[in-house]
């Protein structure tokens, strides 16, 4: 009876004790996922100010600046206004899409110092192409952390005994984000040489 | 995206709450120590004291089982004191005690670094650390933290000299050693260290000159001597668990980064550029910092001496574990960096066989038979005729002739890539530069063996090439005199001498392996000679 009681004891705290890991370890995920939100909120933060300064040494590159706009207003458009929203719903397939095009309109917007000298010794644009390095750093190093913790939280979730009870409580794996540009950028480079030959 | 393990065998993104919890345990684990070293002191005064008052009636007491647990208790108590008021005062005097500056938000270097230290701490995984500029020319960055506060310092010398990735990578190192907790442990060293010092400074002899009489000079001397063996049991048992701290900071910075190179390079640069005094208190500091504020040769030495009283260790083993990182680090990147642009392939004339040939490709000029180093060649729409051997790309053509089927050994003559060839049924080695043929002894009488016998016809044109080698052999003699050829395989010098008695063929041939390099020319020569 004693035997039966305290086996029955030890299970319940060795029950409890997972439970708690596993939503220590969603619960980080889910912070790391907002990380990224937040990164990507402050790159969108930052391009009117770059677009502008840019304007002011050559508005003749229109293309590229429309480029750059259009990208912007696309991805501020797939961008979720409630905060408060759901975790998983804050990067939705659109957005990320809509993000990556930003992302590979930037490079050309920065390229663009390489043949205007004025502007490449602009102050002003240094200072706002070290915040856009910077911001590309803290996106790409949110979603590394993220990835780890999300590694970490799967393998908790899909080992023996958990996986077992840990679906009916509500413990999914999560996906992994993987680095998106080469699969945008592939179809995009194929493009440019058609219409160049 | 998989995530890299890079030898540091365990998660060290941890919450705060979690780190609050692993830091509780790491205390414990400090106060331990420092509650035997005071009673080890307590003991060690009480014996000065009982030997100066009265060493017959006293010294027996002091080892008696009350004396001994009420020294333990007090130790235990005081060690706690010492610790509570490290962490209150610590970090301020630590603090005061160094020149800062708060970074400048209109210095761009500074807001570079500001950012990098923003970025850092969203791959860690960590709250952002206070910072702070230390304004010197020296290059070093270190981290304190005490009390639940965290200060990083970086000077005004790697915020100048290093590039962006290369101040990341030190930034990430100092990041690590704060989410490990040893900037925590560091900075409680130090206090420790501190309080040795004060010790071993009151009792210094010549502080005592004054004190007259004999028995409390030998006490202070005593005292002065017990101060120097704990500081230097402090510091190497410090060192011991710093040096590899070091290796683990670094791991954890190319786990935060994932750019080996760029830490490397920094510490590199940080040793190399601007080793130099750092503040007043560098010397206490010497511990936190990432890499050690002044040369010394102990800290650059390996061996047992060295890793017990040098807190760092040697900056090229860190380099050189640095550069040892698992290859998918390095695959990642490249497979993330854009494909090379490759220039229009140049096309080449070559002079073969007394006229000017070509156009030929490169890849055509690597397989191109009868071409050696001397053979001269010239770009298509270049100006200038040059050697093969003088062209930039010589190595290169010597890689690619190479590449066929290559010998994992060198040519024994000139260190040229080896090709294997056939003749006879038997393998042998032609190096693809100088044409020379390498082979051991016993495979080259298998080939003279196998060679069809000759003719008379044969036998007389050979006697006419060998009348004419005749007339060179004062050059075979010279030959003979200077010989520096080296065999690849056991790397000994190669004896040169005549293939068999009565034969004027001349070889080298190795006294261990009988490895023989023959001069190109010289197999079909041996094969037309007489046996």
């Amino acid at each position: 009876m004693i035997f039966l009681g305290s086996a029955i004891v030890l299970t319940a705290v060795i029950m409890m004790v997972t439970y708690n890991g596993l939503v220590r370890s969603r619960n980080r995920v889910d912070n790391a996922l907002s990380q990224i939100d937040v990164q990507l909120r402050r790159r969108l933060d930052l391009i009117p100010a770059l677009v502008a300064t840019v304007q002011g040494y050559c508005a003749h590159e229109k293309e590229t600046l429309v480029a750059a706009t259009e990208a912007r207003r696309a991805a501020l458009a797939a961008t979720p206004t409630d905060v408060t929203a759901a975790q998983l719903a804050v990067l939705t397939p659109a957005r990320l899409l809509a993000e990556n095009a930003l992302a590979l309109a930037m490079p050309r917007l920065l390229a663009l110092a390489e043949s205007y000298p004025d502007l490449k010794a602009d102050r002003h644009f240094l200072q706002l192409q070290e915040e856009l390095v910077s911001t590309e750093n803290r996106i790409a190093f949110a979603r590394q952390f993220h990835n780890d913790t999300v590694l970490i939280y799967n393998t908790s979730v899909e080992s023996f005994p958990v996986n077992f009870v840990a679906s009916p409580l509500g413990f999914l794996s999560r996906p992994l984000f993987t680095a998106p540009l080469e699969a945008s950028l592939a179809p995009r480079i194929q493009m440019g040489d058609t219409s160049a030959a | 995206m998989n995530t890299h393990d890079l030898g540091t065998g365990r998660n060290l993104r941890l919450t705060f709450r979690e780190e609050q919890q692993r830091n509780r345990i790491r205390i414990i684990l400090l106060i331990i120590p420092l509650a035997v070293f005071y009673a080890f002191s307590f003991t060690g005064v009480a014996f000065i004291a009982a030997l100066v008052i009265h060493p017959m009636g006293l010294l027996p007491l002091l080892f008696s089982p009350h004396i001994i647990s009420i020294t333990i208790g007090i130790s235990a108590l005081v060690a706690v004191l010492h610790y509570l008021f490290a962490r209150e005062v610590v970090m301020d005097r630590l603090h005061a005690g160094i020149l800062v500056t708060p970074p400048d938000p209109f210095d761009a270097y500074h807001l570079r670094l500001m950012n990098i230290v923003d970025e850092l701490s969203i791959a860690a995984g960590i709250t952002p650390p206070e910072l702070h500029v230390i304004p010197t020319t020296a290059a070093n960055a270190f981290a304190l933290e005490a009390g639940g506060a965290r200060r990083v310092y970086v000077t005004e010398g790697a915020i100048s000299l290093l590039s962006r990735d290369e101040l990341q990578g030190v930034i990430a190192h100092v990041l690590a050693h704060l989410s490990t907790g040893d900037s925590e442990t560091g900075t409680l060293m130090i206090a420790l260290s501190n309080a040795l010092g004060f010790l071993s400074a009151q009792s210094a002899p010549q502080r005592l000159a004054t004190l007259q009489e004999p028995r409390s000079l030998l006490a202070a001397l005593l005292l002065h001597a017990y101060a120097f063996i704990a500081i230097v049991l402090a510091s190497s048992l410090s060192a011991l668990i710093s040096r590899n701290r070091k290796f683990l900071a670094d791991a954890v910075a190319v786990e935060i980064t994932r750019h080996p190179e760029a830490l490397a390079d920094a510490l590199y640069r940080m040793q190399v550029l601007s080793r130099q005094r750092m503040t007043v208190a560098c010397d206490e500091l010497g511990i936190v910092c990432v890499v050690p504020p002044l040369y010394r040769v102990l800290d650059e030495s390996s061996g047992l001496l060295a890793s017990v009283i040098s807190v760092h260790p040697p900056v090229h083993e860190r380099i050189a574990r640095l550069s040892r990182y698992p290859l998918d680090v390095v695959e990642q990147r490249l497979r993330e960096a854009p494909p090379p642009t490759l220039p229009p392939p140049t096309r080449y004339f070559a002079h073969r066989d007394d006229v000017w040939q070509g156009p030929y490709s490169f890849s055509e000029l690597a397989t191109l038979a009868g071409l050696t180093p001397d053979t001269w060649v010239c770009a298509e729409n270049a100006r200038d005729v040059n050697l093969m051997a003088a062209a930039p790309w010589f190595q290169e053509w010597l890689r690619h002739r190479a590449s066929a089927e290559t010998s994992p050994r060198l040519c024994a003559r000139c260190r040229g890539p080896l090709l294997y060839d056939y003749q006879a049924g038997v393998r042998l080695e032609r190096c693809s530069a100088c044409g020379g043929t390498q082979v051991s002894r016993t495979r080259l009488q298998k080939i003279i063996l196998r060679s069809p016998r000759f003719t008379s016809n044969v036998r007389m044109l050979a006697g006419k090439h060998r009348r004419r080698t005749a007339a060179d052999t004062a050059e075979i003699y010279s030959k003979l005199a200077g010989n520096d050829d080296v065999c690849p395989r056991c790397q000994v010098s190669m004896v040169r001498k005549y293939f068999a008695i009565g034969h004027s063929v001349v070889i080298d041939e190795c006294p261990n392996c009988h490895l023989v390099y023959l001069d190109p020319g010289e197999i079909d020569n041996l094969l037309t000679k007489d046996m």
